[in-house]
Formats: structure tokens, sequence, C-alpha cells
């Protein structure tokens, strides 16, 4: 699969992701209208006359016809107020001023599925077994999700990482969220192309996966080889 | 990394790829995807794209 876009915006089409707001360069925006996203820039931009920090006015956007929707950002009278601006300087015909910011509607493609719904956010923590007695209260209370980062060198999986793992486990007893750990990686690219050290590389995450399950872990985290 | 996949599988353990110097996610999704398992997957972290690239710009 190849995706011909520019960097900023990849990673939001890889999230799934069909709306750019703001976008701030011409690159991302003609992209996203390209790619059928909607487009959506602020009316407070459009009352001011052109965006504070220099990134592409709304104004403009709307003009060049690549701006679906205008949002109140925060301020509520500016919706009319850049809507009468729009069209005492003639950007859009009326009809389309009124279009895309008082009676803007999200279309359909734009909807959230029936069945989709959005999580609150629960923030998880990233520690050694040893921090866990500091923060006991606020990771059990909620069940936050937890990676252990006691496995991160190779001391530990080349030496006694069985009880650091049941040290790990004995610590999270009576913890109802998700577990996963962090594998090493100094040294361990797993894209390693050489024949000599593919299997030692394998061998340490062979070891790691092991010390996964063992503190009851169901995802380990391994670094991308890519530098691109 | 076949047999750490397929490990994986086994004890039904996600391995979850994350960035780190990369800038385009679609080359690491590409890598992920070839091993047609679900026991691999993409880890998005935003700090890293900011920590180890410097420059690189943030998601949000």
């Amino acid at each position: 699969m190849t995706i011909h876009r520019p960097r900023r915006v990849s990673i939001v089409v890889i999230l799934g992701v069909t709306t750019a707001e703001f976008s701030m360069p011409m690159g991302p925006t003609q992209d996203a209208r390209d790619n059928g996203d909607a487009i959506i820039f602020g009316s407070p931009d459009a009352i001011r006359g052109g965006s504070h920090i220099g990134s592409l006015g709304a104004v403009d956007m709307v003009e060049a016809g690549l701006c679906d929707a205008l949002t109140l950002d925060y301020y509520c009278p500016a919706m009319l107020g850049a809507a009468a601006r729009l069209d005492r300087e003639k950007r859009a015909a009326r009809p389309t001023l009124w279009s895309r910011s008082v009676a803007w509607r999200m279309p359909p493609d734009l909807s959230l599925p029936k069945e989709s719904k959005m999580r609150p956010l629960k923030i998880g923590a990233c520690l050694r077994t040893h921090e866990i007695a500091a923060h006991r209260d606020w990771i059990f209370d909620a069940d936050r999700d937890v990676e252990f980062q006691d496995f991160l060198t190779h001391e530990v999986l080349t030496g006694d990482w069985r009880s650091v793992a049941a040290s790990a486990r004995t610590a999270l007893e009576g913890h109802g969220g998700r577990v996963g750990i962090h594998v090493p990686f100094e040294g361990l690219d797993i894209n390693n192309k050489d024949p000599e050290l593919r299997p030692s590389i394998t061998a340490r995450f062979l070891t790691a996966l092991k010390a996964a399950d063992a503190v009851g872990g169901r995802q380990m985290v391994m670094h991308s080889p890519y530098n691109a | 990394m076949r047999p750490v996949v397929d490990k994986a599988a086994n004890l039904g353990v996600t391995l979850v790829i994350e960035n780190i110097q990369d800038v385009e996610p679609a080359t690491r999704r590409e890598m992920v995807e070839s091993f047609g398992s679900k026991v691999i997957a993409l880890s998005v972290d935003t700090g890293a794209m900011r920590s180890w690239r410097g420059g690189a710009p943030p998601v949000d």
C-alpha cells in the first residue's frame, strides 16, 4: 500500500480522519480537497481578515473554494460576523456563505457510524515495578493500563527475568487494567539483515515474550526500525 | 521477526510497533501489514515524534 500524501497528513489518514481543520499551509489543504475530505476554517479568522500567525486565511480559502465549513472556534458571534464580512467582500455567493457557515450540516460521510462510540480517554502508566507503590491508588482506582519498563536492558533478559516478572505480577495483584511491557531496543534492530546477528535478536525478543506473558501482559512494545 | 510473531500468537500477546525516529507512518504500516497477523499492530507515539525527531511536526 502506498499513500501519496504529504507527511503531515498521512498520519491522520492512518487514523481514519476525513476532516482537515485549520490547515496551515496550502499543500495539505489541496491534498485534503483532492482526497474528498472536508476542510474547515475558523470564523474568527474570517472576521479578522486573515490568520494571526500567518497561516492560510479563511476568507481567501472560501473564495478559492477550499473551505467547506466555518467553525465558531469558541466565539459564538463569529459565525454570523464571518458570513457578513465574506458577503460584504463578495468572496462567495450569499447562499454558499450561508450553507458553509450558519446552515452547515455534517455530510453523511463524515458522521460516525451508528455502532461507534467515542471512549473517554483514560491515561495509563509507563513505569517500573518499584514505582507502582507511589502511584498505587491512581492506577488501581481506575484500573489504568500499565506498561512495565523493567525489561528494557540486556542485563534483565539475560539474567533472572523470571524473578523480575514475578515481582511485577505481585505488584499488580487486584489490578483490572491492561498490562504490557516495553522490550529492549538498543542494538536490536527488528529489520537487521545480518544472518549471524538475526538469530540472537530473535532469541532476545522470544525471551521478552516469555517475560510479557509472565507478568500477565497482553501487549509488547517494540521500536520501529525506520528513520525516514 | 516471523518466529516472534508466531510465538506472540501462541501466547496471545500483541506486538505493537512504536514510531521512534519515523517520519512517514505509512512505511511502518506496510511492514506491520506484511505479516498478515492480528498480533502485530501499530502504535502511534506522539511524544517520540517530538523528542526523537526534534523538528518533526507534532500531530496536534
